[in-house]
């Protein structure tokens, strides 16, 4: 596999804080990765250190094996996708799209800027909307002009601050497929950084997690979901029971008013509650020892009344593979 | 207690505008006591044939534009430089200067120049002026400026910089054109504060270089004047024009999408 | 080269990273600013400092000896009472200034939308000609002037009143002239106040008034020091309201100043009383401004 941007050791002291501590990773050419975290975790530092708003303490940054952890942000390939988007106000879309291009040396005839300016609006679906100012297009049209205005200039990797996070629920599902197709349709590299695990989950290729500036587990989304190398990384990903020194998530526990034959493990626990969310239902039950655990159902499988002794249990496969504490 | 309020409030509005409509009213006075004859044109006809009166309004233009323009420019790069990051001396010497009294600030440069003097072979005349005014008036330039800067959004400069423009064309290309309003209203502001002087100007003016304050204040102490009185209200429906545009590009360049 | 290296922290948005052959933006930027304050500004004041401690010259200017006979002469009655008076005058014309400014600063903040305009319109004589107003209020109060002559002419006097050259009509010039100084930061503070305290207060009992008196009034208090601030200081170094509306009859230190380096010719004397002048300032400037840092 081909490295476009790889992070060696990378550390960023604040005063205050440790932002982000030996961060070591490879983002390869084409792929659509993930940098995912609570807030404060270090992936908006990470971020800012690779585009060059920062420089790091220590460690290196490559960018086709070669380092660029010296280099200003005007003269590193790589090209960023703001959280608020940035877009110049006194500017209209085109010239917005046209700003990096403008600045290429050699010059660009004007011709070929304002083609190239075409085929990125095209790209991102704005054709038209080429004489507009900033504050009189939509937020997602606004998202889309950022876009085209970096992914005109050709990235190594085009780097992505949450930039979903200012849309409203449903524009941004609807955001998460273009910007998906975007990705595929230019082959460019995407370091997408979010905190919303449904999104990285969903969009990437392959993904990290951070914590408190540090890397907890890189791979895969199926990989980090389903085998979690650490409780922070099962935790943020999705809901964790404990039961009896097993982590399992709700999805995999069963419920049953008989005790199951074929199960490896299984309780015996109480009913406390049944939630009822549309497509599923979640149903709370004790345990012996007094643990709770969240069961997920399918909603025509869960008609458990509250106070009913039931049956715990779950397939060892399904067993989360992280140590207990 | 509203009805209090607006009654003082009546009073207070009336308290500041009522000299100020009284001067304009009575310079349309045909008669030269204080009290009303009849209406006239008489007095602003005097004003524009009074050739030192002209004269000196030409000096205070030309004092005022140059000390602006220079005054503009200088405090525009200061402020963004210590927007950028603060350093300590220079924005308290420009909050001391504001603070302290025209006649210290005349004097001290009064004291200055003369010492200057000894080594250059130069008089007191428009240059020391203008210096004098652009020293007053940098601090408000940088106060306005730095005032705006406030609210901009660095992420523009950022995603400039991101884009490839270097620390100079980020600049001018961004920062400046934004920045635009703002500094257009803090040479308005610089202007009026500069054209207005009287304190410092009388201190370090030289003989040829007399400006339309200094000759407001000596016919102001001769007398009541009627032609004083049509100049003032020029002056100040000039000036007003000045500061309420100013105050609108002000409000136009806050407006951020 | 795989060695990782200690770095500086981040440049740009903040300070420019230093090498050794690029002169900093910043500091081109901050050149001709710092030029003009250290040049036109702080020089100056030290040439004043040290023309306070030399003798006086024979035309005017200065001489050796050097001497602290300046500051002793200063510290004798007589001019000691004019720096009295100054600060005498510059507290009166506060206190009037924050009694006449409050209500209307308050109004202003209670107007809604007409808010911004209502200030606009109390600034808006301030940034007209200080000296034209100054004269506005001569051709008012003067022997012959408007005020005079029409109480005159309705018989209500016989004589002119002397409502000009004298300390009130001084206090008159400094109020009119520095109000809109006390009515900004006020109506800053007061705007700031959020008007749910003062329907609690009505909630548990309070009466507008002493809502006003317990709620309000203590927590503008920073727009209070503020506004002080900006009315005390130009007061106290005024010179164009005293001589034009004082008639050169009552004395402030400015006043006092213009005439040392002027008529009198005894710039070391001047010197020293303009130095004492900017210490008052300062001193000023560190007790109240202590208490605005929010609000500034």
């Amino acid at each position: 596999m081909d490295t476009v941007l790889e992070l060696r050791a990378l550390t960023k002291h604040y005063p205050s804080q440790l932002a982000v501590s030996d961060l070591s990773l490879a983002v390869h050419r084409g792929e659509f990765f993930s940098l995912l975290g609570p807030s404060g975790c270090g992936k908006t530092t990470t971020l800012r250190l690779i585009a060059g708003f920062e420089t790091p303490t220590s460690g290196e940054i490559l960018l086709n094996g070669r380092p660029v952890t010296d280099q200003k942000p005007y003269h590193r390939d790589v090209s960023t996708v703001f959280q608020n988007y940035a877009l110049f106000p006194h500017l209209s879309v085109a010239q917005n799209v046209a700003f990096g291009l403008a600045r290429r040396r050699p010059k660009l005839d004007r011709k070929a800027i304002t083609r190239k300016v075409e085929e990125a609006l095209a790209l991102v679906q704005l054709t038209g909307k080429e004489a507009r100012l900033p504050n009189q297009i939509s937020g997602g049209e606004r998202q889309r002009v950022a876009l085209a205005r970096s992914l005109v200039l050709e990235p190594q990797v085009l780097l992505l601050d949450e930039p979903l996070s200012a849309l409203d629920p449903k524009l941004r599902k609807q955001m998460r497929g273009e910007l998906k197709n975007l990705q595929r349709r230019t082959g460019i590299g995407f370091l997408f950084i979010t905190h919303d695990q449904e999104e990285a989950l969903s969009l990437s290729d392959r993904m990290a997690v951070l914590n408190q500036g540090r890397l907890e587990q890189l791979g895969t989304p199926r990989e980090l979901y389903q085998q979690p190398q650490t409780r922070f990384v099962a935790g943020f990903l999705g809901d964790v029971n404990w039961v009896n020194g097993s982590a399992v998530r709700p999805e995999a526990l069963r419920l049953s008013r008989q005790r199951p034959d074929n199960a490896a493990h299984s309780f015996p626990a109480v009913v406390a509650a049944s939630i009822y969310l549309g497509n599923c239902v979640h149903v709370h039950a004790v345990l012996e020892d007094g643990a709770s655990c969240v069961a997920e159902l399918p909603q025509d499988h869960s008609d458990f009344a509250d106070g009913e002794r039931v049956h715990i249990w779950w397939q060892s496969c399904d067993e989360l593979p992280i140590p207990a504490r | 207690m509203r009805r209090f309020l607006l009654a003082w409030a009546c009073a207070g509005y009336l308290f500041l505008y009522l000299p100020l409509f009284v001067l304009a009213l009575f310079s349309f006075n045909s008669s030269k006591i204080a009290v009303w004859h009849g209406f006239t044109w008489q007095w602003y006809m005097d004003v524009f044939h009074d050739s030192a009166l002209l004269e000196g309004t030409v000096n205070s233009l030309i004092i005022a534009v140059t000390a602006t323009i220079i005054a503009t420019v200088i405090g525009t790069l200061a402020g963004y430089a210590l927007w950028k990051r603060p350093v300590a001396w220079l924005t308290n010497s420009l909050y001391l200067s504001l603070l302290t009294p025209e006649i210290v600030m005349g004097v001290s440069l009064l004291a200055f120049y003369q010492w200057i003097f000894r080594f250059l072979h130069v008089q007191l005349g428009m240059h020391t002026v203008i210096l004098a005014h652009i020293s007053f008036s940098l601090a408000y330039v940088v106060i306005v400026i730095l005032a705006r800067l406030r609210t901009f959004d660095t992420a523009l400069e950022e995603a400039a910089l991101d884009l490839g423009a270097n620390e100079w064309q980020v600049f001018w290309h961004v920062t400046v054109p934004m920045l635009l309003p703002g500094i257009v209203a803090a040479a308005l502001l610089c202007f009026t504060v500069s054209f207005d002087d009287y304190v410092i100007t009388s201190l370090v003016a030289g003989v040829d270089s007399e400006t339309l304050p200094m000759m407001i204040y000596a016919m102001a102490r001769k007398g009541v004047s009627p032609s004083v009185n049509a100049l003032s209200a020029m002056i100040t429906v000039g000036l007003g024009t000045l500061i309420l545009l100013a105050g609108r590009l002000d409000d136009r360049g806050r407006s951020t999408p | 080269m795989n060695f990782p290296s200690p770095r500086g922290s981040s440049l740009l948005i903040s300070p420019l990273a230093k090498k050794p052959r690029e002169i900093s933006a910043r500091t081109l930027f901050l050149l001709p600013g710092a030029a003009v304050m250290i040049v036109l500004f702080l020089i100056p004041l030290l040439i004043v400092c040290a023309y306070s401690l030399l003798s006086r010259g024979p035309y005017g200017g200065v001489m050796g000896p050097w001497t602290l006979e300046s500051y002793r002469r200063v510290l004798d009655s007589l001019y000691a009472d004019i720096l009295w008076r100054s600060v005498w005058l510059a507290s009166v014309s506060t206190a009037i200034c924050l009694v006449l400014g409050f209500p209307l600063a308050l109004f202003i903040a209670r107007a809604g939308s007409r808010k911004t305009m209502l200030l606009n319109l109390v600034m808006l004589p301030f940034w007209t000609s200080f000296l034209i107003r100054t004269y506005a209020w001569m051709f008012l109060l003067r022997d012959t002037g408007l005020v005079d002559s029409a109480l005159q002419s309705l018989h209500l006097i016989r004589e002119p009143l002397p409502l000009l050259f004298n300390t009130g009509a001084v206090i008159l010039g400094l109020v009119y002239g520095y109000l809109p100084f006390m009515i900004l930061p006020l109506y800053a503070s007061l705007e700031k106040l959020d008007p749910v305290l003062l329907d609690a207060a009505g909630d548990l009992g309070a009466t507008p008034w002493t809502a006003l008196w317990r709620v309000v009034v203590p927590l503008t208090r920073e727009g209070m020091y503020a506004g002080s601030l900006l009315v005390f200081i130009p007061c106290l170094g005024a010179y164009l309201t005293p001589d034009l509306m004082g008639g050169g009859k009552t004395v402030m230190v400015g006043t006092l100043v213009q005439n040392q380096f002027t008529a009198a010719r005894d710039w070391p004397f001047g010197a020293a009383i303009s130095l004492l002048l900017m210490a008052l300032v300062l001193i000023v400037m560190r007790v109240l401004a202590r208490r605005t840092e929010a609000l500034l």
